[in-house]
């Protein structure tokens, strides 16, 4: 067998391993989502008994259809890169495919919340946690220095060495996504939810629980990018690294490691939380006399809203 | 460790959070030197003006309860409140034996609601 069939049977292998693994997270994370609080709740909004004997089966449905479209246009789209052997699209499909994953789902939510869930039950007696909150006890900034740095180095070393064959709107964009999900954090460790008022400790651990695994899966995405843009930089700035074929290899390799650790963390957590919150209330479905029922803080989906319409601008302004 | 607020409590939002803080120092739950969330953390979670909570932890600081330092939260600075007279302390006692006396109640139940009352305080900081 000859070195180039091996590297084509390697990639042949991953690409599998990651349809696999596409399919194993549409059915771990996705199939089942609207039930996990039980029959009492639709993807987190309070349903009437009997719910899932008559109309629910149709949410169910539509639910399960829309998700399961957004996992085949990901599965096609690398069976496409396969085939075509434009592996340098891996990372915007990575980074595309989260990101259609999250719009969808969160989509689908926003969709049920205004006409499902229009009407939720109101609570009139709200806990309030008097543990204090800080943002480092959120975010590392230790960590976020070793970014900075990194992100720098790379920059430099594009800037004073990179070959003609740069394409500028690889470290741009990589750049504008590794910041602007550090500001996407820095809202996501603000955002204050209700409380209720039974039970309010376990209430409080679960969503404390869901804050950081949020935020450790964010980070994740970001150090995908992150390995990215160095390594880009390394291949295109430092000549012993641009000729080098284990470099390449080991640069994909830690790319796609890294990967696949943020699906597992987010599999692993997401089931975590789950059987913590089995038979509490889940986030934004109820309301109190002083706040509405949301699913996310109108602060945090402002901010998203602008990060992701910046992504697109960039990406069409660069295309042309 | 919580406070609970009620939307139906006749009580203002504020006073709510006043008398819930000063519940909590008294059972020993709060001790002095102990932070309390920043206002903006205590208005976001419940979703109310900052205002409502800036006039609760003034009147606290203003009571002597609590410690504002500007930016970085409240601290719990006494057990007792200050420049309350005994005899400012004792009217609302006076105000709620006097509707237990109109509500029918024998002296000797009154003197047993208070005892429990009290030991309830007493019990909540003793297991601590």
């Amino acid at each position: 067998m000859s070195a180039h069939t091996s590297s084509e049977w390697l990639l042949l292998f991953c690409t599998i391993a990651i349809v696999v693994f596409i399919a194993i997270t549409f059915k771990r994370m996705f199939w089942d989502e609207p039930l996990k609080h039980g029959p009492g709740f639709f993807l987190g909004v309070k349903v009437s008994p009997g719910f899932y004997e008559g109309e629910g089966i149709r949410w169910l449905r539509r639910y399960r259809t829309v998700v399961l479209a957004a996992h085949s246009i990901l599965a096609l789209a690398v069976l496409a890169i396969f085939v075509s052997g434009q592996w340098y699209l891996f990372p915007v499909w990575a980074g595309g495919g989260a990101v259609l994953l999250m719009v969808t789902f969160l989509g689908f939510n926003g969709y049920t919340r205004a006409t499902l869930g229009a009407n939720p039950p109101v609570r009139p007696s709200v806990a309030i946690p008097l543990e204090t909150r800080h943002l480092s006890d959120y975010i590392s900034w230790r960590g976020e220095a070793l970014i900075a740095v990194i992100t720098a180095s790379s920059w430099a070393l594009l800037l004073t060495n990179g070959d003609a064959r740069v394409h500028w709107k690889v470290p741009v964009v990589f750049t504008y996504v590794i910041l602007g999900l550090l500001l996407l954090k820095v809202i996501f460790a603000r955002i204050s939810l209700p409380l209720p008022a039974d039970r309010p400790e376990e209430h409080y651990r679960w969503m404390e629980a869901q804050r950081r695994h949020w935020l450790h899966n964010v980070d994740i995405f970001r150090w995908f990018f992150i390995i990215i843009l160095g390594g880009y930089a390394l291949l295109h700035g430092w000549h012993v690294a641009s000729t080098s074929a284990w470099l390449r290899w080991l640069l994909i390799g830690i790319v796609l490691a890294i990967w696949l650790y943020m699906v597992v963390s987010i599999i692993r957590g997401g089931r975590r939380l789950t059987e913590m919150g089995r038979d509490l209330l889940p986030v934004g479905s109820w309301s109190t006399p002083f706040r509405p029922a949301r699913l996310m803080a109108p602060g945090f989906a402002v901010a998203f809203g602008v990060w992701f319409g910046g992504l697109i601008l960039l990406l069409v302004f660069f295309h042309h | 460790m919580f406070l609970t607020v009620d939307a139906n409590d006749k009580r203002p939002l504020y006073q709510q959070i006043v008398d819930g803080v000063k519940a909590l120092i008294a059972s020993g739950d709060l001790r002095e030197g102990m932070a309390l969330p920043s206002v903006r953390q205590v208005a976001g979670d419940l979703g109310v003006n900052l205002n409502t909570i800036a006039v609760a932890y003034r009147q606290l600081q203003e009571e002597g309860f609590l410690r504002v330092r500007h930016g970085t939260g409240a601290v719990v600075s006494s057990r007792r409140g200050r420049g309350v007279e005994e005899q400012e302390l004792r009217k609302p006692l006076r105000t709620a034996l006097t509707q237990l006396i109109l509500g029918g109640q024998s002296d000797r139940e009154i003197v047993a609601a208070v005892r429990q009352e009290l030991d309830l305080i007493r019990q909540k900081g003793d297991s601590r």
